[in-house]
């Protein structure tokens, strides 16, 4: 009975495990960065190879289980082992394990090791404690130097920017971070208490914030949002207007898109894309709403940025947002933005 | 020193205490300390899962009021439906098993340092490795016995310590078992709202590791020299159970891996009370203050430190299981280890890679990115050991003929529970993929699967063999196998689905759900499996309890040798004499340690000590 039951368990362990990452695979978060591809491609392939190695030797577990198992009058062979076998296996998973790891060097080389993109978007991310302050360089395209003396929260000043540099005059600070599609971004992670972790998921982008170091990402978003739900009513023309009729508020709130203050509404391209910021006071959290073969589309444009490097009780909480704009957007972003 | 001297020396020397202090609390008797190890292990073993069993309980209650709140805010504030839901979110934040956030750090730090120091560390090695190391090499006892009790009560020490942190005001420290400074090395950083003098529970937990690690030093000389020196006559370190390999790979590791933790410890207990800054970099703003007094350490030294000691610790939880795991299946399946050569360097290949590839917990650290290149190749060929081992296993039942007793199912499911680990360990070494998993619960449940729940098969499989030679009484059947199914399976189901919880990206460390992407249905669904399978998982063990308690009081009567094994704990009596051997006469070896199913052998096993003609000259060579 028991090298039955052994039999059945592994059975369902294996295929529980196989349709559990299987149907979960493919519905890893929305992927929205060029470098995330790649990433994408190395964990799916290792998801296949550690696949079937997982069922090939859980099922050889539950077969030789099975086939001996204890019966009377049968005696065990005396097999000491197989040198020729025990070179090829060792070879084998040599050749694969390495091999498979080598393939993934090229995208943590794009990331870590190769130059730095040319003219890039810059952004300052400094952690800490429980929050994320973005420092933008204005239209100069240049930071102001920053020292810790300077640092003063009654003055919002976190970061520790110098009041005397004329590079800063410019250079403005928020608490969510906008970044442009189609164009390089990089980004300077810091901390200035105890280590905290840069991480979003649709950007496949973790950085550890370590005090006393700054550490360059260069990523390139490539989408401008991701699909939350078709509409199903026809607002185009109500679009146009600026206005955002009843109905599209009903069907929003249905689809547990719930806002606090107001929403705003302004066409991109007028009659196909229009940008609907649901509590623009607020929080402000972009959609876009866009006419694809003849219907309307919601997409999200903006990703939760999550620490993941523990640092203190409040964690789970320090969360911030990216949010995606379009270029054109972007410019104006940091025009309205610049004191 | 020769067997008949040793016996010699044994007659007049090595006599029993009388008075019970000496024989049963401070004994220099391995078998004594032994059993203590394992008891401090056992009940170390139950705080630690009472602990994660409350924290997973608090865990979907947030999960629910993450879900409540989110339907609260569609309804109209003050109406029927509202205050309806409201009143049960305000039940949930109060019910006992709610935690502060800051609590619940306290308590998932608590959790992870007793289960990897007081459990991990300390059953394999100072419980099983204590007691049949010396009588599976066929020695008196440990090299140097004295030492072997100084070890012991200083992981006692260690233990008290640790539990102290509970108690003292500020609680127990809040920054993981990893302890990564500035967070732990800076008591303002905690920010827990405590007032008082500063943050005791952290400088306990770190007093407690460096002592841990100092008991665990003296532990792991003593190990080496045993093994090296007072094996028997005939045993060879080629006829060594896989068992005696694998405590002596452990014993080199924890040599080499306490000695940096305890420095690291040293240094971070420097950082947090003389001021000086190995580990605090300078211009720290915490508490709404800038830190004047500290200058130029950094904090990525201590994860070099920590992890120099953290990957090693890894192999030093699951080795001696690996060991448990041969020995086990070759003697349930009646068939000698396929590829014993192959097996013991397997060990060795392990213990000496892993040395090379801690690096690997710190991809995302903003150490250099080009070390982490290394690092991660590196990671994949301690692989390759790890998939030897495992197909040498599978090379061990094959072609045997198994029998299902309640060891040999702990076996077997430590391979399988080893296979789905090591797994996970194929997409975390790869820094580019770790990128997108570092930090998870992909993470939580991989070290979970391979370090914490087979290294933990491996002490119930080693606890069910060997409880009949130590007590001399067998465990119910029924009652371990009855065991061994509901853990087997409430363990797969736990950390499997923490694995696709981790491919959803799921932040390993947060006490509530903040976050949009945590609070989802699917989210909280993983959760409401996760917490009620550990809650029956977490029951399941009163059956291992009880089987405990009623076999050592009404358990059938062992006979010396009830598995049919070969190894020498099984050539003496059940529980073995003070002097281990009858009248302090040590075995001679003259067999193999795995000689089952020889071909024309009278019985189906040939003992170590058996007489060389026990095995017939027909039969083809050994190894």
């Amino acid at each position: 009975m028991t090298p039955v039951i052994f039999v059945l368990v592994i059975l369902g362990l294996v295929v529980g495990t196989v349709a559990g990452f299987a149907l979960k695979a493919p519905l890893l978060p929305d992927l929205i960065t060029e470098h995330g591809r790649i990433i994408d491609q190395q964990l799916v392939l290792t998801l296949y190879i550690t696949g079937a190695i997982f069922a090939i030797a859980q099922l050889g577990l539950a077969y030789l289980i099975y086939k001996h198992r204890h019966r009377d009058g049968v005696k065990a062979s005396y097999l000491q082992g197989s040198t020729k076998l025990e070179y090829t296996w060792t070879v084998a998973t040599l050749v694969l394990f390495v091999g498979l790891n080598l393939m993934g060097q090229g995208v943590w080389a794009q990331m870590h090791l190769n130059e730095k993109p040319a003219r890039p978007v810059n952004i300052e991310v400094t952690a800490m404690q429980f929050k994320w302050i973005f420092r933008y360089p204005g239209k100069d395209g240049n930071l102001g130097a920053r020292a810790a003396e300077y640092i003063n929260p009654a003055e919002g000043n976190y970061v520790g920017k110098d009041p005397d540099d004329a590079n800063g005059d410019d250079d403005f600070q928020l608490l969510s971070m906008s970044v442009p599609y189609g164009i390089p971004v990089v980004v300077d992670i810091r901390s200035i208490d105890v280590l905290h972790g840069f991480a979003v998921r649709e950007m496949r982008l973790k950085q550890d914030a370590v005090p006393g170091l700054s550490v360059n990402i260069p990523f390139t978003v490539e989408k401008d949002g991701t699909l939350e739900f078709p509409l199903s009513g026809n607002y185009a023309a109500d679009l146009d207007k600026g206005e955002l009729p009843d109905a599209l508020k009903h069907e929003l709130n249905a689809n547990k898109l719930v806002w606090k203050d107001k929403a705003s509404l302004r066409a991109l391209e007028p009659g196909r894309v229009w940008r609907l910021t649901l509590d623009p006071d607020s929080i402000n959290r972009p959609y876009l709403v866009k006419l694809e073969n003849g219907r309307l589309n919601l997409y999200r444009s903006w990703y939760e940025l999550a620490c993941m490097e523990l640092c203190g009780y409040g964690h789970y909480q320090m969360r911030s947002q990216v949010n995606v704009l379009s270029p054109v957007e972007y410019a104006e972003f940091v025009e309205k933005n610049s004191p | 020193m020769s067997s008949e001297a040793a016996a010699e020396h044994a007659v007049h020397v090595h006599q029993a205490p009388t008075n019970p202090i000496w024989r049963y609390v401070f004994s220099t008797d391995h078998k004594v300390i032994g059993i203590q190890y394992w008891i401090l292990a056992l009940v170390s073993a139950f705080v630690g899962m009472g602990l994660s069993v409350w924290f997973r309980l608090h865990l979907l209650n947030q999960g629910h009021v993450a879900q409540l709140t989110d339907q609260l805010s569609l309804l109209v504030e003050g109406s029927a439906d509202y205050n309806a839901i409201k009143a049960k979110i305000d039940a949930l934040q109060t019910a006992w098993y709610h935690m502060e956030p800051s609590q619940y750090l306290g308590i998932l730090t608590m959790h992870g340092t007793i289960l990897v120091f007081m459990v991990l560390t300390t059953a394999p090695m100072g419980g099983f490795g204590n007691y049949f190391l010396p009588i599976q090499v066929g020695a008196l006892d440990m090299a140097f016995p004295r030492l072997n009790m100084l070890s012991f009560w200083l992981t006692f020490l260690s233990f008290v310590t640790l539990m102290a942190a509970f108690f003292v005001p500020g609680g127990s420290p809040n920054a993981g078992w990893t302890g990564y400074p500035p967070l732990s090395a800076v008591p303002d950083s905690q920010g827990n709202g405590y007032q008082g003098p500063g943050g005791w529970g952290q400088d306990l937990w770190v007093l407690s590791i460096a002592i841990f690690c100092f008991a665990s030093l003296v532990g792991a000389i003593n190990f080496i020299v045993t093994t090296l020196d007072l094996r028997t006559k005939g045993m060879t370190l080629m006829r060594m159970p896989l068992t005696c390999w694998a405590w002596f790979v452990t014993a080199i590791l924890a040599l080499l891996s306490f000695a940096v933790l305890l420095v690291a410890g040293l240094l971070l207990l420097l950082d947090r009370n003389l001021g000086t800054s190995f580990y605090v970099p300078g211009d720290l703003f915490v508490s709404n203050k800038l830190l004047v007094d500290h200058k130029g350490g950094s904090p990525l030294l201590f994860q070099h430190l920590f992890w120099f000691f953290g990957h090693p610790e890894v192999y030093i939880a699951i080795v001696p299981g690996m060991g448990l795991a041969s020995h086990l299946l070759s003697s349930f399946a009646r068939k000698p280890v396929f590829g014993y050569r192959a097996m013991v360097y397997a060990i060795f290949g392990i213990g000496v890679l892993g040395f090379f590839v801690w690096g690997h917990h710190m991809f995302q650290s903003g150490m250099s990115p080009y070390v982490a290149v290394a690092f991660s190749v590196m990671t994949m060929v301690v692989g390759v050991p790890s998939a030897i081992k495992t197909f040498n296993w599978l090379g061990t039942i094959w072609g045997g003929n198994i029998r299902f007793q309640s060891p040999m199912l702990y076996a077997l499911g430590f391979v399988s529970l080893f296979v789905t680990g090591g797994i996970g360990g194929i997409f975390l070494g790869q820094n580019a993929v770790d990128i997108y998993f570092h930090d998870t619960y992909f993470v939580v449940g991989h070290f979970h699967m391979i370090m914490g729940v087979a290294a933990i098969f491996g002490m119930f499989a080693g606890t069910v063999y060997w409880f009949p030679k130590v007590t001399g009484k067998m465990m119910n059947e029924p009652l371990s196998q009855a065991h061994f199914w509901c853990t087997f399976l409430g363990v797969n189901v736990i950390f499997i689905v923490m694995h696709l919880m981790g491919l959803e990206g799921h932040p390993r460390r947060y006490s509530g759900f903040a976050f949009e992407f945590l609070s989802s249905d699917y989210m909280v669904r993983m959760h409401t499996i996760v917490t009620h399978t550990a809650i029956f998982t977490a029951s399941a063990q009163v059956l291992f309890l009880i089987n405990l308690v009623y076999s050592l009081a009404a358990g059938k009567k062992a006979g010396d040798n009830p598995w049919e094994s070969t190894s020498l704990e099984w050539a003496t009596t059940s529980p073995p004499p003070f002097e281990n051997f009858k009248d302090g006469v040590l075995p001679e070896v003259h067999h193999g340690p795995y000689e089952y199913s020889v071909p024309d052998a009278a019985k189906d096993y040939i003992m170590q000590h058996d007489p060389p003609e026990a095995r017939p000259a027909t039969a083809p060579a050994p190894h």
